[in-house]
């Protein structure tokens, strides 16, 4: 790794001074699974690193049944896999957080970090999209909330400003008689995604409709898409397998894939419709809504 | 402000303190071959991919190659020559041998570091538990299946 100016600042607020003062030449450290990685490979050459593990306060997961979960940024993924109160209530980004990498990723890789790295194979991104997740973004000069959706603007890329750091995850509380599902394909355990597909559904309890749902592909396109057509589609409706399919077909139709390695464009677009519908399966089930056998059986 | 050339750190290793000056851009693979000549953990890939240079900091594996030295500072570091005690080797270890789960080697200490960190955890792990949590680690000659029988015959488990 090539040599750089190594600082470790004790308030968000000095991080960001130092990312406005070291201009382009900057970059923040969390847990340097992903940026260690691009310093050896000199795809990154930063002039100064700004290690933001000093900073007390960042490590923190805390619930609150009206404002929801609050992650730090520097949440690593095997707290967010493991948390009891994740796991029951936002089971979706357990099983998101629980697929990332390997296990000794897990321990060091933070959810800041996940997050703005921006890889569109990302794993966090589109569980917490589906969650309709904020995130909290602050500078020396002042701070604001976005969606997941504005934050991840493109291939590895966020709207963060220079100065801005990623402060905190917003999560809103579910609401009773939803339920959500992740489901990932991949060549290998730890290899990254073909394809990801969050889901959440909410159903009406009195007539057993579909009250609203919510749908996001990944690594399928430069960032996490959120399915609106499918997802509007599936609105008021029974949730037959008919219409199931149809929401998957509308969703996949949504997916902009590239071929490689993985797959080629219609064998991802594919892929996606099939995740699609196994997903929004285990999420009605999860949602108290009927059984129609194992969702993640291969006949799905 | 900030450091470009040697930093003081101090943190555990194996059980016994150690201080020394590090710079910032070495990762705690380097620190613990090059600098401390502890050359059982192994530099594979070098991107977080393969495992071999598995470590354990307070007591939870994590690729050595990807951390920063800098953040071993006041933790616990576990490497492969901290399992053993003395000439006693440690009863994972045993059981590889006994197994013959070792071929070349190089893959070896990484999957004993993970193994001792899952049966640290769960004393009595189910061939998918160990299937799953050494998923991360590469082995080119075995096919696993011994690396498993080896991990799940130190276990606590029925065998």
């Amino acid at each position: 790794m090539q040599e750089f100016r190594y600082i470790e600042p004790k308030s968000l607020r000095r991080a960001s001074q130092l990312l406005k003062e070291h201009k382009g030449e900057a970059k923040l450290i969390a847990g340097g699974v992903s940026l260690v990685a691009l310093m050896k490979n000199r795809l990154v050459r930063p002039g100064v690193l700004v290690n933001i593990k000093a900073i007390s306060g960042l490590d923190k997961i805390t619930f609150h049944q009206r404002n929801g979960l609050k992650l730090g940024p520097l949440v690593i993924h095997r707290r967010i896999a493991t948390d009891p109160q994740i796991r029951e209530r936002f089971t979706l980004l357990a099983e998101a957080a629980s697929q990332i990498g390997s296990p000794a990723i897990r321990n060091i890789a933070t959810a800041g970090g996940n997050l703005c790295h921006a890889d569109p194979n990302g794993d966090l991104a589109p569980a917490l999209l589906c969650l309709n997740a904020r995130l909290k973004l602050m500078s020396a000069t002042g701070k604001r909330a976005v969606s997941v959706d504005e934050f991840c603007s493109d291939y590895y890329t966020t709207c963060l400003e220079p100065d801005e750091i990623l402060a905190e995850i917003l999560v809103p509380a579910p609401l009773p008689e939803s339920g959500g599902a992740y489901l990932k394909l991949k060549r290998s355990a730890t290899d990254m995604a073909v394809v990801q597909v969050a889901a959440c559904v909410i159903r009406d309890k009195k007539s057993n409709l579909c009250g609203a749902a919510r749908i996001v592909l990944g690594s399928v396109g430069p960032y996490p898409i959120l399915a609106k057509q499918a997802a509007d589609y599936l609105e008021g409706k029974d949730f037959s397998p008919e219409v199931v399919e149809q929401a998957a077909v509308l969703a996949a139709g949504q997916a902009q894939p590239n071929a490689d390695g993985r797959g080629s464009v219609d064998y991802k677009r594919e892929m996606a419709r099939v995740y699609v519908k196994r997903a929004l399966k285990l999420a009605w089930q999860r949602a108290g809504g009927s059984d129609w056998g194992d969702a993640r059986s291969v006949s799905a | 402000m900030g450091a470009i050339g040697e930093m003081r750190v101090a943190f555990q290793l194996n059980g016994e303190p150690v201080e020394l000056e590090i710079k910032p851009n070495q990762t705690l693979l380097e620190v613990i071959r090059r600098d401390l000549a502890l050359t059982g953990t192994k530099d594979g890939c070098g991107i977080g991919e393969c495992g071999v240079c598995t470590v354990l900091l307070d007591g939870w594996p994590i690729r050595s190659c990807l951390a920063l030295a800098v953040d071993a500072r006041g933790r616990k570091v576990t490497t492969i020559e901290g399992l053993a005690q003395g000439s006693e080797l440690h009863p994972l270890q045993e059981s590889f041998i006994k197994n013959g789960a070792i071929q070349c080697g190089f893959c070896i200490p990484g999957m004993l570091m993970i193994g001792k960190a899952l049966l640290d955890e769960k004393p009595k792990p189910t061939e998918q538990e160990v299937r799953t949590v050494i998923a991360g680690n590469l082995c080119r000659c075995t096919g696993y299946v011994k690396i498993v029988e080896a991990i799940l015959a130190a276990s606590e488990g029925p065998r």
